[in-house]
Order: C-alpha cells, then structure tokens, then sequence
C-alpha cells in the first residue's frame, strides 16, 4: 500500500487517491435489479465499498454475495441519511482516508469519483459535491419537472442554510475523513442532504462543487424520491428548526 | 351531587389511579398529578370556582376557561410526546446501527493480510 507522508506535496503533480483509502459508501432500499452492477463497477476501480442495505426486503442483499462490497444490514428501515451515516462510521473504523457517498440506483458514474478525490488529495477541501448543473456537469434524460424543483431546492437552501450551491440533493459528495468524523446526520429520512450542508458549513468545511454526469432511466425515476417528498424534507427541517429553539 | 358530577369524579380517580399503579414516575410528576387530580375534583364538585377564576382572569365563563386550558394543555402533551418520540427514533437508531456495524459480512480475503485485522464476519 502506497504511504504518504504527511509533508509529501501530493496534488500539485496530480498523483490519484489511492483506491485503498477510497471508501464509498452505498446506501441501498430495495434496488436488487442494479445493486449489483453499481457495486461492480465501483469494485473494478479498487476502491474500497459498503453497502449498507437499509432492511430491503426484495433480496438486496443477497445480489451482494460474491461482490467485493463489506454490507452492513439495518435491521430495520431507517432511511437515507440513517443508512449513510452507518456507511460512514463503518468507513471510518476501517481506516477510510477519503469517502465517497454514492447512489445505488446506478444513477451516478464510478468514472466521476476520481474527480471527486481531486479537490481532497491535494487539500484544497474538506468535503467534494457533485454537481450536474455546473460546469460539464450533466443530468441525463431529466424530466422538466424533477429540474425545476431542484432548482427551487438550491434558492430555498441558499436562504435557510446560507450556502451557495448549484446542485444541493447529489448524492455523488466525497469528504476527507476528519471532515466524515464531523458529520452526524441525525435526519434519517430525505432531509440528510440539507443537514449535510449545514454541517458543511456549521464545521466550516472547505468545500467545492464538481461536475459530475447523472443519468435518469426508467429505474431511477421509479426508485428514485418523488415529489411530494420535497414537501416531507421542508417539513424535516422544519420540525429540526423547531426543536433547536424549544 | 348530580349523577354527572359522580361520573366525572370516578373517571378522574380512575386515571389517577392507573397512572399512579402503571407508570413509576418521578415523585415530582406524580405530585403534578396529584395537584391536577385536586384541581380536577374541584372544579367538578364546585363549577361555580371556575367561574369565579375565570373571572379574574377576565374570561366570562368557567367552561370558556376550562376549553383554553384543554386546548393548550393538548398542544402541550402534543409536543411532549413528540419529543419522546423523536428522542426513541434515535435510540433505535443508534442501536440499529451498532447491531449493523456489528454483525457486518467482510468479504472474505478483505483486510485479513493487509492491516491484520480478522474479517468481521469471521467471528461467527
């Protein structure tokens, strides 16, 4: 395993992560139909994987057999940002250096991780977002709707965050293991990708948006959140604002 | 005594009585309801008191106040028990991810050789 040390200058000759250090974290709920391709083309980039399978009941887990992937099963169904933070802390008592949090419904490219790690290997940031509205970033085969409620989820959350984002409910974001430690997602279900930019910015973390490629299939936008679950996360902040003033 | 006055009382007593038998609460909260148990009988047994609180309180009627007090006294134990709630979910959590990261599958030739660690799930 490659060692660096510590006052070794590693991003200004562009030298990559290594993958041994790459910890991606897979939050999964009944997506047997592609968990398994996901995990294999993230385990062909020798990184590092855990799949947390948040109680599937559709045999999730069984597709993970014979993969390279480290599962962690909730015995109950928690949510997204419940079964991220399991990934994490896992990652973390593994030694993770960087960790990436990745979608299981194959809506994001294992090419795009490496972009991610950029930014972290050279210590220019402590937390990465990918962003298909930025730069070359793309959302493939969107529909309008999906669009414009994203759009309207970047004004809302520049208004009740006070961070600037392009694209705020991504789930392809990587973090530098001391900013991973600082992250406790306490909101199970939807609204964790809020929390996590108040965290980002209640720790002060250095961060930036890359351009990463979303593809929307007929999988993704079946599995994926609908839309009156924009309603639920307003409500999950909401009810967090609340409790932090009573 | 009308027969509506014996019926609220009893009722009253009964809750008192099956708080006091089934919850083992804290001493301060079972002297709360006590206090509230009281104040209940009270008002049941004499209305007129609760007008003539109401009245100092510049409420026309006993029964308005006692519908303010029911209203803001549910809002209340709506939130109280909102908090337990919420506060269980993340005991439950906690507990669900310990007994995951705990029982987590290792691949089988993961960390073994590399930083001498035992895959997790050799333990079994």
């Amino acid at each position: 395993m490659q060692i660096l040390s510590e006052s070794q200058e590693t991003g200004s000759d562009g030298r990559p992560a290594d993958p041994g250090d790459v910890w991606i974290v897979v939050a999964a709920f009944n997506e047997v139909e592609v968990i398994r391709s996901v995990v294999e083309t993230l385990q062909d980039a020798d990184y590092r994987i855990v799949v947390v399978d948040d109680a599937s009941t559709d045999g999730t887990g069984g597709q993970l057999r014979g993969t390279r992937a480290h599962v962690c099963r909730h015995a109950v169904n928690l949510g997204q940002g419940a079964a991220l933070q399991t990934g994490i802390r896992y990652a973390l008592m593994h030694g993770a250096r960087y960790i990436v949090t990745f979608d299981a419904d194959g809506q994001h490219r294992a090419a795009d991780v490496p972009r991610l790690l950029e930014p972290l290997v050279d210590d220019r940031c402590d937390a990465v977002l990918g962003s298909r509205f930025t730069g070359d970033g793309r959302a493939v085969d969107i529909p309008a709707a999906k669009q414009l409620v994203l759009r309207l989820a970047t004004i809302y959350t520049r208004f009740t965050v006070g961070i600037r984002v392009s694209d705020t409910h991504n789930g392809l974001r990587a973090f530098s293991c001391a900013a991973a430690k600082k992250l406790e997602i306490t909101q199970n279900r939807m609204a964790h990708a809020t929390e996590m930019l108040k965290l980002i910015r209640r720790h002060r973390m250095r961060f930036v948006e890359v351009p990463v490629v979303v593809y929307y299939t007929d999988y993704s936008l079946g599995k994926g959140q609908k839309m009156q679950n924009a309603f639920n996360i307003v409500w999950d902040c909401f009810t967090e604002l609340f409790r932090r003033c009573a | 005594m009308r027969l509506i006055q014996v019926v609220l009382v009893v009722g009253a007593l009964s809750s008192l009585l099956a708080y006091l038998t089934y919850f083992r609460s804290a001493l301060r909260d079972r002297l709360i309801a006590l206090v509230l148990f009281g104040t209940a009988v009270g008002a049941i047994v004499i209305p007129e008191a609760t007008t003539v609180v109401a009245n100092a309180l510049g409420v026309g009627r006993g029964a308005d106040l006692l519908t303010y007090i029911l209203a803001t006294g549910s809002v209340f134990a709506a939130i109280l028990l909102y908090t337990k709630i919420h506060n269980t979910d993340r005991t439950v959590t906690e507990l669900v991810r310990s007994m995951a990261i705990m029982d987590a599958e290792a691949p089988p030739d993961s960390e073994a050789e590399e930083d001498g660690r035992l895959p997790v799930n050799r333990a079994a």
